[in-house]
């Protein structure tokens, strides 16, 4: 053997396709051969939960083998047929095609490439994609989008897909008006996407090549027993050279290659090739590569070297395949080989090839369901031929028996009238199973996962509604679902300009955001006008309830409602029964003790599976509020948007927001700045009054019904002790600020009975006035300073600390000694500096000192004028104030403590404070 | 932006491919791969031991936790994670040094791992001071974060951190701060408490270690400690009434149990045990279960009957996947089914399995029917004794000889029929018709793992149907190794994704494998777990030793079933008052 290529540095990008298939896209159509349902709804179903139409449709057979398996080995897949479509192709031959497609109103992805639908196809590096990208801006590859839909439409027509499934394509493409039925006719915009419905695909690939081929190059893992389209393929493009690769799971058949590369002039090569990085990697793709002078061409896609695949037309009985046929100046396809190695071979027979047929499905002497159909009260089951012979009996997915109000039949068809037991019980999903008997010949029963159609239909209109928002209390429990909610929210709030915009201008797309959510509307652009005519705006205007309630209302209510009943049980949504928990490995509880100690994680950090917020999720949300954020800091937003918005809006972001934080959907720096904005705009700051301050008469009694209903001040308290939990040291000063403030606030009434209220009981109640206090506590230096100074309106920068040596008497009148201590400088003079008024500085030292739990015992205060100094020594319980060269001693000395401070220490209960270990160590209450 | 974003971008515009697809899912190791194991551990354990899992084998530690968390209480402190980490910490680092230092004589019969001890074993004996800033365990909250916290919670004794109601930190229950009372009790007069010293930044020397251990050791609840009626009353009463009452007869039954096979000890990975419980027959002692217990312990030979199903699945799993992986050259080909099953046949008719266990008859082979099979075992294996009577054993041929056989990684032609005559026995014993309808009152053991896990009572309703249909050796392989380990390891690992665990996948007719280990082992019985708590409890003497002997609390707790409840009750009551809202 010898190497004809070696990789190059930059082997080429690669493609995840899993990723490419998740967004905000209202449909999506697979195509595929084999289909993985378990790979689907337990992977990318998860990912897809905003797309509310997804259609796959397989190869008939190997669908049917699929859920034959799945029936046989107890596999549920109760959301096939009920909330995503799993159809089959009903061709004469394979329905071979790959592509996954993306609709929205406005835009577009297609994939098309070699992976069917699963792990190997979607997940691996052995297969080869096309990707193509559509936007009403940029049309270029719409005619590629188009093919799709003409070959859908063609299998339609053809009658290869069941009538409901023709349906849900049509509503498919309705959500799409701009996927052209036709493919354009302008030249410039003819398709490299073929399919062979009516042609096979190697006339699309001869007609493409008008050179002479100098070197063609074939890969598939798979080809005809008589290498039939590989033969025909030299036939017609004459190659000066061939080159075949072959990998060890190649199936041919070695004599029947020999034969078929026998009949032509060209010099033959063959090599085995694998990837460079894995060169386990199976590699399913396919190309066919023919290289001139100066173009070449691949046709690249699903189609295997077989005559079925390549020669035919799938309406003459071949496959049905879909192939992407491209022309490039030479050396255009480089990048095809490099994650290539290609090894030459001096005898293909080295690598032990065979062919491999494809089981033939069993010839069955019994009608054979072909697909069933829920509808209403009603259960079809369409069979291949006729059944009005037989004994029918149907049983649903436990295994119980359906016993119809009614059965009719018709030829083919059998419809079952079903009472509302059976109907409540095949409405779960799932399969069923039907048994014919003729006399005494009972067949085996059939498995068929009905079509929900009605389910189907109607997910597309139900994404438009809001059914989430009442969840908005306790926040549903799955990732999907809490996604879902985001969307409603943003459909319902008028939070920030682009709600503005989306509301008011629902046709213009949103102007494009930076990273950070920062849209780059002006305010001009804002249609005030049309907005408070908008019905977002009077969902937040429904006072009195002279209507029925709106959106903004079920928010606020369901918050209300899980605040009045915490600790009940949530409301959350039972999920389906899934494959889901089987990735849960054995509890952590049950494993190795030992190995647990070292390698375990904090238990905190790990949140339940079930539970898990993905990254999508939690950025979403993270744009969203930082939008809302930007809006509430911007005063003149608010102003427009009027209180009684402002007031709601802030009712429920207060909750959201903490909600959030707590199931760590959220980044937590820009959650908490949000509530920080959020407490800002209602309770204003030391600076500014909030709006419960400037609202007046009407407008302050209702934004006062709303904050209480939405138990708005008992969530701030819980939120702020939630806070003590983070370490975000650049919000540490804005968040003491802010509790010291709300602390004193007159409208925002911190008391005793509030914490009551914020807490389940007096023990937790003593915990969030515990964490009330590490937020509000000063603990620097500088902190001190300014403590002491800000009464003389100083700035602290008028104070700095020193350590110096002092004399100092001993306690209980032991004698004199020399000490160093921390002692305060002042560097501006203060006006007026009498006795009383260093001792009062003494004091808020004292507070500050005993506040920030420094457990010193000697304050010194050195003043900027003459020799001006005063101290108090705890521990001799002895003070002098030296002002003026005139000396008064004291001999006591209590803390003045900030207003602040104050409020907390009357806010603690002090009927638990009897603890035994209190007693013991000498600890009271403050 | 995000690599969707980023792919979107750079893809589907002026590049359309072709381009290669990625492989996605990065491999990782992974456990339970068939997904059997939790089966027994998270469903059927929890039934028969709720409260004592094999993370939670101390005791004592109910009471020291307690004790700590009363104590950070105790102070005006923050009631944060980070608060609690910095107080608790030195305590339980004191404490793992400590229990490793204790000079008491109870202290021989201490069993199982103190938390933390993998780092301060060597200093406990090399050192005579130690530090309580010791960095013990890499876990923030040690053994309380990792394994007391939630077991403490289900007893009552405290409520855990919950801010979405407004539990700020976690905090005691009336029950729980009398617990913590006893404790404090205990060690009052003690120079580590009584001068705080975990709270300080000196060493404490060897002899204060001492001192506190004489005290406060895990051993020392047996010694009369002031908790030890409050630990007794909560193991036996607390939290759910359903869960303890189960506790009440798994611990009976454990107390009745081990009195048999006296002259050897119940210890190491509790082989005996578990042969115990299923056969109730041990180097010829013979275990009669109390009327009492009697429903239990079918309950505990069920578990195991569970625990011998799943080996079997894995260990052909295991089987298939080192084979594969040889056949497919590590991987590097996919193997056609047609070959595996005709690989298995080959093997089947190659083995050797009546001739290397010793056994007369003639071998069984591939076309061997499975009924034949099953009459050639049980021409030896005597399964005729009902689900509540002493299955006799066999020394080649009984469940625990077959595992025993197995339990290597040794993957020959011998192993698939080993693992097929395990199913078979336990068929025979608890799945066929008439057996099922004996263990009505059990079938939800049976049942476990329905759907998704293969549960014992489905699986063996399609056996009995494909041994009536003459379904041969090679037959019933081919089935279990389709549909219970390829479709099963399958369905497991794409529910793992996106870490990618396979070790074998199917790709249309053929399958590939994957170069990475397979082991199979039992799941962890619980039973060091719950002899270790009945020891600790003072209700038996150690079990990993021979000759034991129930103590006079345990011989009236197996005698009458209960002992007196309402000790928690009454160290809780000052502080239930408080507890109001």
């Amino acid at each position: 053997m010898s190497r004809l290529s070696q990789p190059t540095a930059d082997s080429g990008q690669s493609l995840a396709v899993p990723e490419l298939i998740q967004g905000d896209w209202t449909s999506l159509v697979i195509l595929t051969y084999t289909a993985q349902l378990g790979f689907f709804d337990a992977h990318l179903l998860r990912q897809l939960v905003d797309v509310p139409q997804r259609l796959i449709l397989a190869d008939d057979r190997r669908l049917a083998d699929t859920f034959r398996d799945a029936a046989r080995t107890g596999q549920q897949l109760s959301r096939a047929n009920r909330t995503y479509l799993a159809a089959g192709i009903r061709n004469s031959r394979a329905a071979h095609g790959k592509a996954v497609l993306l609709m929205t109103a406005n835009r577009g992805r297609l994939l098309v490439g070699s992976g069917n639908l699963g792990h190997d196809g979607y997940a691996t590096g052995g297969e080869l994609w096309n990707v193509y990208e559509y936007s009403d801006k940029d049309r270029r590859h719409v005619a590629q989008f188009a093919v799709i839909r003409s070959l859908l439409d063609g299998i339609c027509e053809l009658g290869w897909l069941d009538p409901p499934v023709v349906d849900l394509i049509h509503q498919a493409w309705g959500s799409a008006p701009w996927l052209p039925e036709h493919i354009p006719a302008q030249p410039a915009s003819v398709p490299s996407l073929h399919h062979n419905l009516n042609r096979p695909l190697v006339a699309a690939f001869s007609d493409a090549i008008t050179w002479p081929v100098r070197t063609l190059t074939a890969y598939a893992p798979f080809f005809d027993p008589d290498a039939a389209a590989l033969a025909e393929l030299i036939k017609q493009l004459k190659p000066d050279r061939l080159r075949l690769l072959l990998t060890r799971n190649t199936s041919i058949d070695l004599d029947a290659l020999r034969s078929a590369v026998s009949c032509s002039t060209a010099s033959v090569s063959f090599h085995e090739v694998r990837r460079a990085d894995d060169p386990r990697a199976f590699l399913h793709a396919k190309f066919v590569h023919a290289a001139g002078d100066q173009h070449e061409a691949a046709l690249t896609g699903s189609a295997n070297l077989s005559r079925s695949a390549l020669l035919q037309s799938a309406a003459a009985g071949g496959n049905l395949e879909l192939g992407i046929i491209e022309v490039r100046p030479r050396e255009g396809f480089e990048d095809l080989y490099a994650p290539l190695i290609l090894s030459r071979l001096d005898d293909p027979a080295s690598l032990e090839l065979a062919y491999r047929p494809s089981p033939e499905p069993p010839f069955s002497s019994e009608p054979v369901l072909l697909w069933s159909e829920l509808r209403g009260q009603r259960l079809s089951l369409v069979f291949d031929r006729p059944v009005t012979d037989y004994e029918l009996t149907v049983f649903d997915q436990r295994g119980q028996r359906v016993t119809p109000v009614e059965m009719i039949r018709d030829d083919k068809a059998v419809y079952l009238q079903l009472q509302p037991t059976d109907l409540e019980n095949l409405a779960r999903g799932g399969r069923i199973d039907v048994q014919l008997a003729r006399g005494a010949d009972v067949s085996a029963s059939q498995t068929s996962w009905p079509y929900h159609t009605e389910v189907l239909e109607t997910r597309l209109d139900r994404a438009a509604r809001n059914d989430r928002l009442t969840e908005t209390g306790a926040l549903p429990a799955g990732d999907a679902e809490l996604y879902d909610l985001l969307r409603q929210l943003e459909q319902t709030l008028i939070t920030d300009p682009v709600a503005v915009w989306t509301a008011t201008r629902p046709e213009e797309p949103v102007p494009a955001s930076d990273g950070e959510g920062v849209t780059a509307i002006r305010w001009e652009d804002l249609d005030w006008d049309r907005l408070r005519r908008h019905p977002r705006y009077a969902a937040y205007h429904n006072a009195g309830r002279r209507l029925p309630p709106t959106d903004v209302q079920r928010i606020l209510a369901a918050i209300a409602g899980y605040l009045g009943d915490l600790g009940a049980a949530e409301d959350v949504e039972a999920l389906d029964d899934t494959d889901d928990d089987l990735g849960q490995e054995t509890s952590s509880a049950e494993t190795d003790a030992e190995e647990d100690e070292d390698d375990g994680e904090d238990e905190d950090s790990r949140p339940p599976r079930h539970l898990s917020v993905s990254t999508r999720t939690r950025m979403a949300y993270t744009r969203f509020i930082t939008r809302y954020t930007r809006a509430v800091r911007d005063s003149a937003f608010q102003e427009a948007l009027g209180p009684t918005i402002a007031v709601q809006n802030a009712a429920i972001f207060n909750h959201l927001l903490r909600r959030l934080l707590q199931r760590d959907a959220v980044q937590p720096d820009r959650a908490i700045d949000a509530q920080l904005a959020v407490w800002t705009l209602l309770w204003g700051s030391p600076d500014q009054p909030g709006l419960m301050e400037t609202l007046q008469h009407e407008e302050r009694d209702g934004a006062n019904s709303i904050l209480a209903r939405a138990r708005a001040h008992q969530t701030v308290l819980g939120a702020l002790s939630d806070l003590a939990e983070y370490d975000l040291a650049d919000l540490t000063d804005a968040i003491r600020q802010k509790v010291h403030h709300l602390l004193v606030a007159p409208t925002f009434g911190f008391d005793v009975e509030l914490v009551r209220a914020a807490a389940p009981n007096q023990i937790q109640a003593r915990a969030l006035v515990a964490n009330l206090r590490l937020l509000a506590a000063p603990t620097s230096d500088e902190d001190a300073a300014a403590a002491v100074v800000t009464p003389w309106s100083l700035t602290r920068a008028s104070a700095r600390w020193s350590r110096d040596e002092i004399q100092r008497a001993g306690a209980r009148g032991a004698a004199w000694h020399k000490e160093r201590v921390h002692v305060l400088h002042m560097t501006v003079p203060v006006d007026g500096l009498t006795a009383d008024v260093a001792q009062g500085a003494l004091a808020r030292l004292l507070a500050f000192s005993d506040i920030a739990e420094w457990g010193l015992d000697y304050f010194r205060i050195r003043f900027a004028t003459g020799s001006d100094v005063c101290f108090w020594d705890a521990a001799a319980h002895q003070g002098l104030c030296l002002i003026g060269k005139k000396e008064t001693e004291f001999w006591e000395l209590e803390p003045t403590y900030p207003l602040w401070y104050q409020r907390l220490l009357s806010a603690q209960d002090q009927r638990h404070m009897s603890h035994e270990s209190d007693r013991r160590w000498g600890l009271t209450a403050a | 932006m995000t690599d969707s974003q980023d792919q979107a971008s750079t893809w589907g515009w002026a590049r359309t491919g072709p381009v290669w697809g990625a492989q996605v899912f990065p491999p990782r190791g992974g456990q339970d791969h068939l997904g059997l194991g939790s089966v027994s551990s998270d469903r059927i354990l929890p039934k028969l031991s709720p409260g004592i899992n094999v993370l939670t084998i101390h005791p004592r530690y109910w009471s020291f936790y307690a004790f700590v968390l009363d104590e950070f209480w105790a102070r005006e402190l923050p009631r944060t994670k980070a608060a609690f980490r910095d107080f608790y910490r030195p305590w339980e680092a004191l404490f793992a040094f400590a229990c490793q230092v204790c000079e008491a004589p109870e202290h021989g019969t201490i069993t199982g791992n103190i938390v933390g001890s993998r780092r301060t074993a060597g200093p406990a004996v090399a050192d005579d001071e130690f530090d309580p800033r010791f960095d013990y365990i890499k876990e923030p909250l040690g053994g309380y974060g990792l394994y007391y916290a939630s077991v403490m919670q289900e007893a009552g004794l405290l409520t855990r951190r919950d801010p979405a109601v407004g539990f700020a930190f976690d905090a005691l229950t009336p029950s729980g701060r009398g617990l913590a009372d006893a404790y404090r009790e205990a060690v009052r007069h003690t120079r580590l408490y009584a001068d705080g010293l975990p709270l300080g930044e000196a060493p404490v020397s060897r002899q204060t270690l001492v001192e506190f251990a004489a005290a406060g050791c895990l051993c020392q609840l047996r010694a009369e400690a002031a908790d030890l009626p409050l630990l007794q009353d909560m193991f036996l009463h607390a939290g759910d009434p359903q869960a303890a009452a189960q506790r009440r007869a798994t611990l009976r039954f454990l107390l009745d149990a081990c009195r048999t096979a006296q002259a050897e000890k119940m210890s190491g990975n509790g082989d005996l045990f578990r042969q115990l419980i299923y056969f109730r027959v041990v180097d010829g002692d013979r275990y009669t279960p109390l009327d009492a217990t009697a429903a239990f312990a079918r309950r505990w030979r069920l578990y195991q009957a569970r625990e011998y199903f799943a080996f079997a699945f894995n260990r052909l799993w295991a089987w298939l996947v080192r084979r594969g992986l040889d056949v497919s050259d590590d991987g590097l080909i996919a193997v056609p089914l047609d070959e595996i099953w005709q690989m298995i046949n080959e093997e089947l008719d190659g083995n050797e399995v009546a001739i290397q266990l010793g056994i007369s008859g003639s071998n069984p082979n591939a076309a061997t029917l499975g009924q034949e099979l099953g009459e050639w075992l049980t021409q030896h294996v005597d399964v005729t004794p009902g689900v509540d009577e002493l299955w006799p054993r066999h020394d080649q041929l009984d469940e625990h000889a077959l595992y025993s056989w197995c339990n290597n990684m040794e993957d020959d032609a011998e192993t698939l029929v080993a693992m097929l005559a395990l199913l078979l026995l336990l068929y025979y014993r608890v799945g066929r018709p008439g057996r099922l309808a004996d263990l009505t009152a059990d079938r939800d053991i049976l049942s476990e793992g329905e759907g998704q896990r293969l549960g014992m009572a489905g699986f063996f309703g399609q056996f009995h149907r494909r041994l009536l249909a003459g379904d041969t050796v090679s037959g019933l392989l081919r089935w279990i190794m389709a549909d219970c380990v390829i479709e099963q390891h399958e369905r497991v690992a794409t529910a793992k994704l996106p870490e990618d665990t396979f070790r074998l996948r199917r790709m249309g007719e053929a399958v590939r494998f994957f170069a990475k280990d397979a082991p199979v082992a039992f799941n962890d019985s619980r039973f060091l777990a719950l002899s270790t708590v009945a020891h600790e409890l003072d209700l038996v003497s150690s079990l990993a030793r021979p000759d034991r002997r129930l103590t006079a609390t345990g011989r009236a707790f197996v005698e009458l079933g209960d002992l007196p409840a309402g000790a928690l009750e009454r160290a809780a009551a000052p502080y239930q008052q408080q507890e109001e809202p």
